[in-house]
C-alpha cells in the first residue's frame, strides 16, 4: 500500500501545485473515506456518524496530518488533535489553502482559519474527485482483491435462503458471513449495505410496512440482492443477483436474461472517452425501449474505490465525464417490471480500450436453488 | 419476543417499538423547549451523532433537522451515500441511496429530503422568518450553511438549546422504558449462556465472534459496542481489549463481558460483569470488589434533585481517595451518561450537561474505572477495571434496571 499512497499523495501535490496552494484540507472525510484514500488505509473505514469529523490537512511535502474538526465526542474511536489547536502556520507560508468538501468545512474551523492564518480559501473539491477516478495498476489490483472477496462471502448465500427464514434472519445472516471475510464494523448495516426483496416467483414483494417479524422466504420464491460494502485492504465492492426457489417462470428467466445482457452491451461499450450518460443512453435505446420498460432513477452506473459511490454516476452531472482507462465502475442496470420487483446484474469492472472488464468472478447465471 | 402487530422498518433491519404517540410526544416537547427558550426554528445539527436522528423521526442516517414551531419537520438526509446533491426538495427518490431508505411509517409532521445545497436548506430554514434559531449542538454548524442563512436573515439570532433539549430527551417515557426493557432481555439472554459460551481451549476471536452473531440473530441492529472480552493472567496486567483473538480460554484467565448493544426497537442498555476462570486470585477478587464497591457508592448519590453529575464525580473522587485507591479520569473518558436511542446520549459527565442535578426519570449508567496495582510486577504497573451497569433515577435514587448481582462469577472452580 506504500506505492498507491505515495502516489496518490502525488496526485495531491500535482493538483496544489497547477493551483498554486500550500495545502489542501478534506472536510467530512466520510465522503468515499478520503482519509483511507489519502493515507492508504487498509482497515475498514469507520461507521457512519464517527467517521464525519476527521478533517485531512495534506501539505506540500506529501504529509497528511489527521486531525479532528471539533471536540471529540466521547464515543469518538479515534482522538486526533483539534485543527483549531494545532498550529499550522508552518503549512501556509501563503496563505492559500484548498478545501476538498467545503461544504462540510465548520464555521468554528473556518472562523479559526481566517483568524489565525488569514487564509483564502479555495474550493478544489471537483479537481480532486477527478483525480481520485483513474486508478493505478496496485489500486485496481486491491479493488480487484475485494471484489474477490466478495465473491467468496456471495457463495454462502444460497445456504441462507433456504431453510424457510425471515428475510430479517436471513439479512443477519448474510452480514454475519461477510463479519466472518474481516468485514467487520460497529455498525454493519453501513458496512455491509444491504438492498433484499422477497416474493413469490411471478408477483411483486408485499407491500411495505410489513408487520414483526417480516417476510418469510420459501418455497416458490424469488429473491434479490444487491450488496454494497467494504472489505478489509482499503476498498469497496459490490454485487446484485437474482435467485429463486424451485423453477423459475418463464418471465423470471426473460427478465434475467435482459438485465445480463443490460450489463454486458454496456460492459461492452464502456471505453475510453465514452460518458456514461452515452452508456445509460444505449441502455435504454437498445434494452429498456424495446421491451416497454421504464428507466430506474436508481444509480446504476459508478465509480468505486475508496468509497461505495464515486464519479462518474449516472445520477449526477458527473454522467458527462469521458471514461478512461484504469477507472474502476460497478455496472448494475436495473430492469424494472411494472408492477414487479427489480432485476439486477451487478458487478465491478475496469475500463479498458477494449471496454469494460468485469473484476468479480460470480457467475452471472440465474441462481435456482432446489 | 413477540411485538405482533409492529412493524419492520425497512422490511428487514429492526422492528418498530414505538408509536406514532410516542413520535408526537418527542417532537412536542421539543416544541416546548423551543416556547420556552424562545426560539423560532431549530436546527439539530450532525443528528446522527447522539443518534437524535432516528430518536425524533423513526429514521436513520440523516444529517440535519430543521423543526420550525408550527409546520412540518424536514429530515435532511446524508449526502456519503449519494453523494449527488437533491436539488428538489419537494420529492425524494430514496431509489438513488444504498443506505437509506423510503421510510415505512412517516412520522406525523415530518418530510425527508436528499442532501439539498446549502442555498436550498437555507431557504427551508427561512421560510417562515425566524427571529430566533436553536441549535442543537451548535458547533456542527457548516460555515457555508451559516452563511446562507445569515444572507436571508442577517438579525437572526442563533442561540444554544442543546441542554434544556437533553434534559428533555434523557427522561425516558413508559414506551421508552418498554424498548430499553427488551434490549436489557436480550443482552440479558446471552450473558446467561456465558457459562456454555466460554469453555476451554476456545479462543477469544471465536467467542467473540459467537456473541457478536447472537445479537444479531436475536434482532440487534445499528452501532454495537461491547462483546466479551479477555482480560489477562489472573495477576498480570491484560493487553489491549481486543488484543488477544488467538488466546484459548484456560484456566487461570479473567474475562468481562461488557454489553451495550441496541436491541428491537434499536434502543440501548449497559452493563458489564467479570469472570474467573477457576479459582480467583486474592488480588483480583479484591480489585473486582473495589470496582463495586467505588460503583455502588457512586450510585448511591444519584439521587434526583440533589447532586450533579460533575458534583458526584468529585464525592466518588474523595471516596476512591479515601480507601487508598486511584480513580482514572481523562479528557474525553465519562462513566456516568444517558443511553437509550445510542449508547451514549445526553445527559453526561465532562459534557455540556454534566453541572446540571439528575432529574426523575433519566436513565444512566455508571462505571467508575479505578487503578489495579501489580507491585510485585513494578511499582508503576496498572490496569483499569470497572463495572457497568445502568439505572433509572427513581424518586428515592437509582433504580436497578439489569437487576442481576454485580459479583464476580466463578466459572470452572
Amino acid at each position: 500500500m506504500e506505492s498507491i499512497k505515495r502516489n496518490r499523495i502525488e496526485r495531491v501535490i500535482k493538483l496544489m501545485n497547477a493551483n498554486g496552494l500550500d495545502a489542501v484540507l478534506v472536510s467530512n472525510c466520510a465522503l468515499g473515506n478520503l482519509n483511507t484514500w489519502l493515507l492508504a488505509k487498509e482497515d475498514m473505514p469507520l461507521h457512519i456518524p464517527f467517521n464525519r469529523n476527521n478533517l485531512c490537512l495534506v501539505t506540500t511535502k506529501g504529509e497528511v496530518l489527521e486531525l479532528c474538526a471539533r471536540e471529540p465526542h466521547p464515543c469518538d474511536w479515534y482522538k486526533y488533535p483539534l485543527i483549531t489547536e494545532t498550529d499550522l502556520t508552518e503549512y501556509l507560508p501563503n496563505k492559500r489553502l484548498g478545501l476538498v468538501n467545503p461544504t462540510y468545512l465548520k464555521k468554528v474551523v473556518r472562523d479559526d482559519l481566517m483568524e489565525k492564518y488569514g487564509t483564502e480559501l479555495i474550493d478544489v473539491s471537483d479537481e480532486f474527485h477527478l483525480l481520485k477516478m483513474e486508478k493505478t495498476g496496485d489500486e485496481i489490483e486491491g479493488i480487484r482483491k475485494a471484489a474477490a472477496l466478495f465473491d467468496r462471502a456471495f457463495t454462502s448465500i444460497p445456504m441462507l435462503l433456504t431453510g424457510e427464514h425471515t428475510e430479517r434472519e436471513i439479512a443477519a445472516g448474510l452480514r454475519n458471513r461477510f463479519r466472518e471475510m474481516d468485514a467487520e464494523c460497529e455498525d454493519l448495516q453501513s458496512s455491509t449495505m444491504l438492498s433484499m426483496t422477497s416474493a413469490p416467483d411471478g408477483a411483486p414483494s408485499e407491500a411495505e410496512p410489513i408487520l414483526w417479524p417480516g417476510r418469510r422466504v420459501v418455497y416458490g420464491d424469488r429473491i434479490n440482492i444487491k450488496i454494497n460494502g467494504y472489505m478489509p485492504g482499503g476498498f469497496a465492492s459490490a454485487i446484485a443477483r437474482t435467485f429463486v426457489i424451485g423453477d423459475p417462470c418463464e418471465e423470471t428467466r426473460k427478465y434475467w436474461d435482459l438485465a445480463v445482457s443490460a450489463q454486458k452491451l454496456i460492459a461492452e461499450n464502456a471505453k475510453p472517452g465514452v460518458t456514461v450518460k452515452e452508456l445509460m443512453d444505449l441502455f435504454r435505446e437498445k434494452i429498456l425501449t424495446p421491451e416497454g420498460l421504464e428507466e430506474s432513477s436508481e444509480n446504476q452506473i459508478y465509480g468505486i474505490g475508496t468509497g461505495i459511490s464515486e464519479a462518474p454516476r449516472s445520477i449526477d452531472s458527473t454522467r458527462d465525464i469521458p471514461l478512461a482507462d484504469g477507472m474502476t465502475l460497478v455496472i448494475a442496470p436495473v430492469i424494472r417490471p411494472e408492477g414487479k420487483d427489480p432485476y439486477c446484474a451487478g458487478d465491478v469492472f475496469v475500463v479498458t480500450k477494449d471496454g469494460a472488464k468485469r473484476l468479480n468472478r460470480t457467475s452471472s447465471e440465474l441462481y435456482v436453488l432446489q | 419476543m413477540n411485538y405482533k402487530g409492529k412493524y419492520m422498518v425497512n422490511r428487514y433491519e429492526q422492528v418498530e417499538l414505538f408509536s406514532r404517540v410516542e413520535y408526537r410526544r418527542r417532537l412536542d416537547g421539543i416544541r416546548r423547549v423551543m416556547k420556552e427558550q424562545e426560539v423560532d426554528t431549530s436546527l439539530f445539527l450532525e443528528c446522527g451523532e447522539e443518534a437524535y436522528d432516528h430518536w425524533l423521526t423513526g429514521q436513520r442516517y440523516l444529517d440535519l433537522i430543521i423543526v420550525p414551531a408550527a409546520d412540518e419537520c424536514i429530515g435532511v438526509c446524508m449526502s456519503e451515500l449519494n453523494e449527488a446533491l437533491c436539488d428538489d426538495p419537494e420529492t425524494t427518490d430514496f431509489g438513488r441511496y444504498f443506505l437509506q431508505k423510503k421510510p415505512d411509517m412517516v412520522c406525523d409532521g415530518v418530510r425527508f429530503i436528499g442532501h439539498a445545497p446549502d442555498s436550498i436548506l437555507a431557504d427551508i430554514i427561512a421560510a417562515g422568518s425566524p427571529r430566533k434559531i436553536g441549535l442543537v449542538l451548535p458547533v456542527n454548524m457548516n460555515a457555508s450553511l451559516y452563511d446562507e442563512i445569515k444572507k436571508r436573515l442577517p438579525n437572526v439570532e442563533f442561540t444554544d438549546i442543546s441542554i434544556p433539549v437533553a434534559k428533555f430527551r434523557s427522561v425516558k417515557s413508559d414506551e421508552e422504558m418498554y424498548a430499553i426493557m427488551q434490549s436489557r432481555n436480550m443482552q440479558m439472554k446471552v450473558m446467561e449462556a456465558l457459562p456454555q459460551i466460554f469453555r476451554l481451549g476456545r479462543t477469544i476471536g471465536e467467542m467473540q465472534h459467537e456473541v457478536s452473531s447472537l445479537f444479531m440473530e436475536m434482532g440487534s441492529t445499528g452501532v454495537r459496542n461491547g462483546n466479551i472480552h479477555y482480560s489477562g493472567p489472573m495477576d498480570e496486567p491484560g493487553g489491549p481489549r481486543d488484543g488477544s483473538p488467538d488466546h484459548k480460554l484456560q484456566i487461570g484467565d479473567r474475562m468481562s463481558a461488557l454489553f451495550e448493544v441496541p436491541g428491537p426497537g434499536h434502543q440501548c442498555i449497559a452493563f458489564e460483569r467479570h469472570y474467573s476462570i477457576g479459582a480467583p486470585s486474592k488480588g483480583y477478587e479484591a480489585s473486582v470488589n473495589n470496582a463495586i464497591d467505588v460503583h455502588n457508592f457512586a450510585v448511591s448519590l444519584m439521587k434526583p434533585d440533589s447532586l450533579s453529575l460533575s458534583q458526584i464525580a468529585d464525592k466518588t473522587r474523595e471516596y476512591v481517595h479515601s480507601k487508598g485507591l486511584e480513580l482514572f479520569e481523562s479528557r474525553g473518558w465519562n462513566w456516568m451518561h444517558s443511553l437509550g436511542a445510542f449508547f451514549y446520549d445526553q445527559f453526561s459527565l465532562e459534557d455540556y450537561t454534566d453541572k446540571l442535578p439528575l432529574i426523575e426519570g433519566q436513565m444512566l449508567h455508571c462505571h467508575p474505572l479505578i487503578y489495579r496495582y501489580f507491585p510485585n510486577i513494578g511499582p508503576d504497573v496498572r490496569e483499569g477495571i470497572h463495572l457497568v451497569n445502568t439505572y433509572r433515577i427513581g424518586p428515592d435514587g437509582a433504580e436497578d434496571l439489569i437487576g442481576i448481582p454485580k459479583d464476580l462469577v466463578v466459572l470452572f472452580e
